[in-house]
C-alpha cells in the first residue's frame, strides 16, 4: 500500500471517529432555533395509557341533547362506548376532530349497533340546546350511534375527568379551554384503550373496538391466517402443531455457514497445493514429511 | 495436559516491518474508538439507571428517549466488544497466518459508518425498539419515531453486518492457508493421530467464526425479510420465525465475543505465567463441542413462545448446559492450573484477564440459572436477565479485552507500569462493577421487570435498587477513567512510534 493512500485512509478514519463524536453530541434541541416559550399552567398534560388500564370510570350522571337525562351506565350496559371530550366554544380541535371521527365511524361502521359513540362536554356552560346544535352542525343529530350530552354536575364532570386523567386549562387571553383530543374506550365501564391526539385511523379504531369487545388483538398478525411469507410452525387445536416451511430457514444459516466454512478450507488447500502460497505450503509439507517419518 | 502424539510447531508468520507498521497503527486506530465508545456507552447506561432511579425525572427524559438510549446503549456495547476482540483477535493471529489489511480496513470503516448511522437513528430519530429489534415493533412504531429512523438502522445493521463478514472470512481464509480443517478444529488431538501443533488461539478463532458466520447469515435472512415486508413485496412476516432469526444472531454473536475474549486469554495469560497453555484432547472436545451446541441453545431465548414446539424448548435448556460445562470447565480449570504457583508478573493485563475469566464464570452461573425452564418462568424478563449478562460482559470479556489492550498499548508504546494506579483501576471496576450487577441480581430475585423506564410505586423496589446502583457506576467510571487515563496516554505515545 503506498504512503498516500495509507494517508488517506488515516484521514478519513480520524473524520469518521471525530464524526461519530459530534453526531452523538449534537441533539437536534441545542440547534434548534428559540421560539415563542408558552405559559407552563395552559400547558396540559395528555393521558398515559398505561395508567388508565383496567381503572374504573365513575357512572356519571348526563343531560343529553334531547332533554331527557340519565346515566353513562346506561350507554355502555348493551355494548361498549367510545367517550370523547369536546366542548362547543371550542375554536380549535374539537370541530375538526369530531369530523374526522366521524368519517373513521363512518368507515368501520355498525355504530350503534357494536357500540356507540359518546361526545361529552367538558365545559360547564355547555347547555343540551349548544350540543345539539354541535350534532347538528355534523349532521349527527339523528344518528342512534351518536349521544351528545353534558355531565349532570360539576361533580360529575371533576369525577369523570379525573377517572381519564383528561387535563385542560382556561386560557384566559384567548377565552378557550386547552385540552388535548382524546378518545376512550370503555368496556363495562372499565377503561381498555384511548387515542390521544388529533387523528384517530379506521385501522386503531377498530382495534380499540376489538378491545372493547373483548376481542383478542394481535400486536402481531397470526401465523397462518393471512398468509405470511414464510412461518415457523401452524396450531392449530385439534391438531396441534406442525411445522412449516419456515423451520428450513432456521437449518439454512448453520449449514450455509458449514458449507462456506468448508469451502473456504477447501479453497485455500487447493490454492496451497497449487503452490501460490509457497512459504506456507513448504513449511506445511516439511512438517507433514516429518510427522509422517 | 498431554499434546497430540508426534506434534510440531508450525513456523511463526514473519511480517515486513512496513507491514507491522500498518497493521499496528490501525490497531491503535480501533483502540482510540474503543477508548471513545466505551465511556460514552457506560454514561449511557448511567443515564437509563439515573431515570429508573428517578434522579433523573420523568419530564426531562420521556419514555420513548429513554429506550432510544436503551437501544443505542445495548446495540453499541454489543457491536463496539465484538470489533475490539476481533481486533485484538486480530494482532495475535498474526503471530501465526498471515490477513489482509484491506479486509481490516473494510470493518474499521464500515463500524464507523455504522456506529454514525446508529447514533443518528437512536438519538436523533428516537429508534427504539431496544437492541434486538424484535420484528414488528421495528418497523410499526406507531409514530413514536419515523420511518427514516427505521431505514436509517436497517441500513446501519446492513452495513455493519457487511463489513463484519468481510473481515471474518478473511480471518477464516488465513487460517485455512495455514491449516486444513481438521487440524483448525483440533481434530487429531481427540483422534490421537499425529499432526500439527495447533495453538488453542487457532481452535476457538476457527470455531468462534464459523458460529458467527451462522449468526450473520441469519441476519442476512432476517434483514432481507424485513427489506420485502418494507417494499411492499410480502404482506407480512411470521413473528416466530423473525424472532428465531434475531436470537440465533444475537444469541451467537453476543457468546463469539465471549469466546474470543477467552481465545486471548489463552493467548495471552501464558506470558505473564511463564507456562505454555497448551492444546489437548479435553480442549479439543469441549471446543468442538462448543460449534454444535451453542448454535441450538439459542432457543432459551424464546422459552415463553407458547407457539414454539415443547421439544425445542427442552433442546434449548440441554444445549445450554452442554455448551456452558465444557468450554467454561477447561478454560477456568485451564487458568487456574496456568497461575497455580507459577511466577506471575500480576500487572493490569493479567489481573483484568485472570479477573475476567472469573467473571465469566459468575455470570455463566446465573446464564445457566436463567436457562433453565423451570427458572425462566420466574426470572424471564425480570432483572435477573441484565444481571447475569452484565456480569459475563461487563465483568467478563470487557475485562479480559481491557487486559488485553492495556498490554498492546504498553507494549507499543515502552511506557513503564504503574503498578499501584494498576491495581487501583483494577480493584475500582470490579468493585464497582460487582455493585452494579449486584443490584440488578437483587431486583431479579425480587421479580422486578427489566426494560421499565420507571417503576410503578407497587415495585418501587427498583427504584431504590437503580439509586444504590448509581453509586455502584460512580465508582466504576472512576476506574474506567483512570484506565483511559493510562491506556490513552500509551495509545497516544505509540501512535507517534509506529
Amino acid at each position: 500500500m503506498c504512503s498516500r493512500v495509507k494517508k488517506g485512509l488515516t484521514s478519513i478514519a480520524l473524520l469518521a471517529i471525530t464524526l461519530t463524536v459530534a453526531t452523538s453530541i449534537l441533539q437536534p434541541s441545542k440547534v434548534a432555533v428559540a421560539q415563542e416559550i408558552p405559559d407552563p399552567n395552559l400547558i396540559f398534560k395528555p393521558p398515559d395509557e398505561s395508567r388508565l388500564l383496567g381503572r374504573k370510570v365513575p357512572d356519571i350522571g348526563l343531560r343529553y341533547a334531547d332533554g331527557s337525562s340519565g346515566r353513562l351506565s346506561d350507554l355502555w350496559a348493551e355494548r361498549p362506548v367510545f367517550v370523547t371530550l369536546v366542548f362547543s366554544r371550542c375554536v380549535g380541535i374539537c370541530s375538526p376532530y369530531l369530523g374526522l371521527l366521524k368519517k373513521t365511524v363512518e368507515q368501520v361502521g355498525s355504530s350503534g349497533d357494536r357500540y356507540q359513540m359518546v361526545v361529552i362536554s367538558f365545559d360547564l356552560r355547555d347547555h343540551p340546546e349548544d350540543l345539539k346544535d354541535l350534532a347538528k352542525h355534523h349532521g349527527l343529530e339523528a344518528d342512534r350511534g351518536w349521544t351528545f350530552a353534558a355531565p349532570a354536575s360539576q361533580q360529575d364532570l371533576t369525577a369523570l375527568c379525573q377517572a381519564l386523567d383528561f387535563d385542560f386549562r382556561w386560557d384566559e387571553a384567548r377565552q378557550q379551554y386547552n385540552h388535548p383530543a382524546i378518545t376512550v374506550a370503555l368496556r363495562s365501564g372499565t377503561f381498555v384503550r384511548i387515542s390521544v391526539g388529533e387523528e384517530i385511523s379506521p385501522r386503531q379504531f377498530a382495534e380499540m373496538l376489538a378491545d372493547a369487545r373483548g376481542e383478542f388483538v394481535p400486536f402481531a398478525p397470526i401465523p397462518g391466517r393471512r398468509g405470511a411469507l414464510f412461518r415457523c410452525f401452524d396450531y392449530d387445536p385439534q391438531r396441534g402443531f406442525t411445522p412449516n416451511w419456515g423451520m428450513l430457514i432456521l437449518v439454512f444459516p448453520a449449514a450455509a455457514a458449514l458449507t462456506l466454512a468448508a469451502g473456504i478450507f477447501m479453497a485455500a488447500r487447493f490454492g496451497r497445493s497449487s503452490g501460490r502460497n509457497s512459504q506456507d505450503a513448504l513449511s506445511l509439507e516439511r512438517s507433514a514429511r516429518k510427522c509422517n517419518e | 495436559m498431554s499434546a497430540s502424539p508426534n506434534s510440531e510447531a508450525l513456523p511463526m508468520v514473519e511480517m515486513s516491518a512496513t507491514e507491522t507498521r500498518s497493521a499496528n497503527r490501525l490497531t491503535l486506530f480501533w483502540v482510540i474508538s474503543l477508548l471513545i465508545l466505551f465511556p460514552f456507552l457506560v454514561l449511557l447506561g448511567l443515564t437509563l439507571r439515573s431515570a429508573q432511579s428517578k434522579l433523573l425525572p420523568a419530564d426531562l427524559l420521556p419514555a420513548e428517549r429513554f429506550y432510544s438510549i436503551l437501544t443505542l446503549h445495548g446495540l453499541g456495547m454489543v457491536g463496539l466488544w465484538f470489533v475490539a476482540v476481533m481486533a485484538g483477535v486480530c494482532v495475535e493471529l498474526r503471530k501465526y497466518i498471515r490477513l489482509r489489511m484491506w479486509a481490516n480496513w473494510t470493518a474499521f470503516l464500515g463500524t464507523l459508518l455504522g456506529v454514525v448511522l446508529l447514533v443518528v437513528a437512536t438519538l436523533i430519530g428516537k429508534y427504539g425498539p431496544g437492541w434486538y429489534f424484535l420484528y414488528p415493533l421495528s418497523i410499526s412504531p406507531k409514530g413514536v419515531w419515523q420511518d427514516w429512523a427505521t431505514y436509517t438502522f436497517l441500513l446501519a445493521i446492513a452495513i455493519l453486518g457487511v463489513s463484519w463478514s468481510v473481515w471474518n472470512i478473511d480471518v477464516l481464509w488465513g487460517i485455512a492457508r495455514r491449516y486444513s480443517l481438521s487440524a483448525a478444529l483440533s481434530w487429531h488431538y481427540i483422534t490421537g493421530r499425529p499432526g500439527l501443533e495447533v495453538p488453542p488461539f487457532i481452535l476457538i478463532v476457527t470455531i468462534s467464526i464459523i458460529a458467527n458466520l451462522t449468526g450473520l447469515i441469519s441476519a442476512v435472512i432476517m434483514l432481507g425479510l424485513y427489506g420485502l415486508e418494507l417494499a411492499g413485496f410480502a404482506d407480512m412476516s411470521d413473528a416466530l420465525l423473525m424472532k428465531n432469526l434475531i436470537f440465533l444472531f444475537g444469541h451467537l454473536i453476543v457468546n463469539i465475543i465471549m469466546y474470543l475474549g477467552v481465545g486471548l486469554v489463552y493467548e495471552l495469560l501464558p506470558e505473564f505465567a511463564g507456562r505454555p497453555w497448551k492444546n489437548s484432547r479435553w480442549v479439543a472436545i469441549a471446543w468442538n463441542l462448543v460449534l454444535v451446541l451453542i448454535i441450538i441453545a439459542y432457543f432459551h431465548h424464546l422459552y415463553m413462545d407458547f407457539a414454539q414446539y415443547k421439544a425445542v424448548q427442552i433442546i434449548g435448556q440441554v444445549a445450554s448446559y452442554g455448551v456452558a460445562i465444557p468450554s467454561a470447565v477447561v478454560s477456568v480449570y485451564g487458568a487456574l492450573a496456568l497461575v497455580w504457583r507459577a511466577r506471575m508478573q500480576w500487572s493490569m493485563a493479567s489481573m483484568m484477564m485472570y479477573l475476567g475469566v472469573m467473571g465469566w464464570c459468575i455470570g455463566g452461573m446465573g446464564a445457566l440459572i436463567d436457562s433453565t425452564i423451570a427458572f425462566n418462568t420466574k426470572f424471564h424478563n425480570t432483572l435477573w436477565v441484565p444481571a447475569h449478562f452484565h456480569t459475563y460482559f461487563l465483568l467478563g470479556v470487557v475485562l479480559m479485552i481491557l487486559g488485553g489492550t492495556f498490554h498492546l498499548c504498553g507494549k507499543l508504546s515502552g511506557l513503564p507500569e504503574n503498578l499501584r494506579r494498576s491495581r487501583w483501576c483494577t480493584a475500582l471496576i470490579c468493585a464497582g462493577g460487582y455493585g452494579f450487577v449486584l443490584m440488578f441480581y437483587l431486583g431479579g430475585a425480587n421479580s422486578i421487570p427489566r426494560r421499565y423506564a420507571q417503576y410503578h410505586e407497587l415495585i418501587s423496589t427498583g427504584t431504590w435498587l437503580a439509586g444504590a446502583a448509581l453509586v455502584f457506576i460512580t465508582v466504576l467510571f472512576v476506574g474506567v477513567l483512570i484506565y483511559l487515563w493510562e491506556t490513552g496516554r500509551r495509545c497516544v505515545v505509540a501512535l507517534k512510534k509506529v
